[in-house]
C-alpha cells in the first residue's frame, strides 16, 4: 500500500480550505480523507477577529507526489552491532582505532594552534567510545551554534588522519563533553517523545537537527517496539518524525520542544504532514495556523 | 607581496595549513587574501587533481572549512569569503 499523507490547508471557512487543498493536491474529494482541525470564525462587520479554518486533507501517496522524504545517508542508522554507529556520522569511515587517535590528536593540536585556539587534546579510550576530546576555555565558539563547528573541526581533523594513516579513518571529536551531554539529552528527549507517541498513537515531529544528532534519535527510538522514526524536511531544516505503527495511529501535528523557532508559513500553504492515517476525532495542532488576527 | 608569500593573515595561514595536509601536492597549494572593506577574501589554488579533495563530496569539506576560517575571523571581529579553484 501507497503510504499515507496528510497536509493541512486553511482559508476562510472550512468549505474553502478544502477546496484549496483539493486545488493543490489535484485530487477529487472522494480521494481524501477530510477532517476539521478547526471550524474558525467569521469576521465581524469591520473584518476583524476572524479566525481561519484549517483542515487536514490525507490522502495515498502516489509515485507521481513529489516530497517523498529522501534518505539521507549520513542519517540512516548502521546494520545492527555495528561499532559506535552512534557517533559516526561520516559515512563509511570506519572509526579510528588505537593507532590512529593519536595521529588524530596531532593533526587536532596542529589545527588548533594554527587557529591560536589554546585547549589541551586528550585522548579518551573510553572501549567502544574512543575519542579526542578538546579542553581548555572559552571554547564555546568551537562548538557553535547547535554543534556546526565541532562537526566541521571532526570533519576536518578526520579527512587530515586519513590522508596521513593512509587509510580512511573516522576521528571523533569532542570539546568540553558538549557531544557526550547532547548526546544523553538527545536519548533522554527521544525516550520521553516515545513514550507519549506509543501511548497517544500521535506521531511527532521534532525540532530541526544535524544529521548525527538524528541518527542518536532514530536509533533511541528504534529500541520501542511498535514504534517507527522517518526524517523530514531539507537541510538544515530537517526533523526526525517518531511515529506509531498502531492501527489508528495518527499523523504528526505538534513539536516536542528541543530547540529553534516554529518555522514560519504563509496562511493558505500546506504544512507537510506525514503519518499514517487521519484520525478518528477532530483535534488542535499545538501550533496552529497563522497568527490570530485581531487587535491592530 | 609576490605570489610565493606566506598568507598575512592567520585565517589565510589556518586555510594554508588545511589545504597543505588534504592535497596530494601542497607545492601547489597558493592562498591569495584580499581586503574588501571589512571582508578578508581568501582565494584557494591547489593542482587540478586535487580540487576535489578541498571541495569534498557534496561540498562538505569547503562548508566546513568555512566554518572554521568564520571561527578565526569572527574571534578577530571580521568576516571571511573563501573561494576555491
Amino acid at each position: 500500500m501507497s503510504p499515507i499523507r496528510g497536509d493541512e490547508f486553511t482559508g476562510r471557512t472550512v468549505e474553502e480550505a478544502i477546496e484549496r487543498g483539493l486545488r493543490e493536491l489535484d485530487r477529487r474529494r472522494d480521494q481524501v480523507d477530510i477532517e476539521v482541525l478547526d471550524k474558525g470564525k467569521p469576521a465581524n462587520m469591520l473584518g476583524l477577529g476572524g479566525e481561519d479554518a484549517r483542515v487536514l486533507l490525507s490522502y495515498e501517496e502516489s509515485d507521481a507526489d513529489e516530497q517523498q522524504p529522501q534518505v539521507d545517508e549520513a542519517e540512516v542508522p548502521r546494520r545492527p552491532g555495528a561499532p559506535r554507529a552512534e557517533l559516526d556520522e561520516d559515512e563509511e569511515a570506519p572509526a579510528a582505532y588505537a593507532e590512529e587517535l593519536p595521529v588524530g590528536a596531532e593533526v587536532l593540536a596542529e589545527l588548533l594552534e594554527a587557529m591560536g585556539i589554546e585547549a589541551e587534546v586528550k585522548i579518551e579510550q573510553i572501549p567502544g567510545h574512543e575519542s579526542l576530546e578538546v579542553q581548555g576555555s572559552e571554547l564555546g565558539v568551537l562548538i557553535g551554534r547547535g554543534g556546526e563547528n565541532l562537526v566541521a573541526l571532526q570533519q576536518v581533523v578526520s579527512a587530515i588522519t586519513s590522508k596521513r594513516a593512509g587509510r580512511t579513518v573516522h576521528v571523533p571529536v569532542d570539546v568540553e563533553g558538549y557531544r557526550r551531554r547532547r548526546e544523553e539529552q538527545l536519548k533522554e528527549m527521544a525516550r520521553r517523545v516515545a513514550e507519549r507517541v506509543k501511548a497517544t498513537g500521535q506521531a511527532v515531529t521534532l525540532e530541526p537537527m544535524l544529521a548525527y544528532e538524528r541518527r542518536i534519535v532514530h536509533l533511541a527510538v528504534q529500541a520501542t517496539p511498535g514504534l517507527r522514526t522517518g526524517s523530514v524536511g531539507v537541510e538544515p531544516d530537517r526533523r526526525v518524525v517518531i511515529s506509531s505503527t498502531a492501527p489508528g495511529a495518527r499523523g504528526p501535528v505538534g513539536r516536542a520542544p528541543l530547540r529553534g523557532r516554529p518555522p514560519m508559513r504563509r496562511p493558505g500553504a500546506p504544512r507537510r504532514v506525514f503519518g499514517p492515517g487521519p484520525s478518528p476525532s477532530p483535534y488542535r495542532s499545538r501550533w496552529g495556523g497563522p497568527p490570530r488576527s485581531g487587535g491592530r | 607581496m609576490t605570489d610565493a608569500a606566506a598568507p598575512a593573515t592567520r585565517e589565510g595561514k589556518v586555510l594554508e595549513h588545511i589545504a597543505r595536509q588534504l592535497v596530494e601536492d601542497p607545492s601547489a597549494v597558493v592562498v591569495t587574501e584580499t581586503n574588501d572593506r571589512d571582508t578578508l577574501k581568501l582565494h584557494l589554488g591547489v593542482a587540478e587533481p586535487d580540487v576535489g579533495k578541498v571541495i569534498g563530496r557534496g561540498g562538505r569539506m569547503a562548508k566546513a572549512v568555512r566554518a572554521l576560517l568564520k571561527v578565526v575571523a569572527t574571534r578577530d571581529g571580521a568576516k571571511v569569503d573563501l573561494e576555491i579553484d
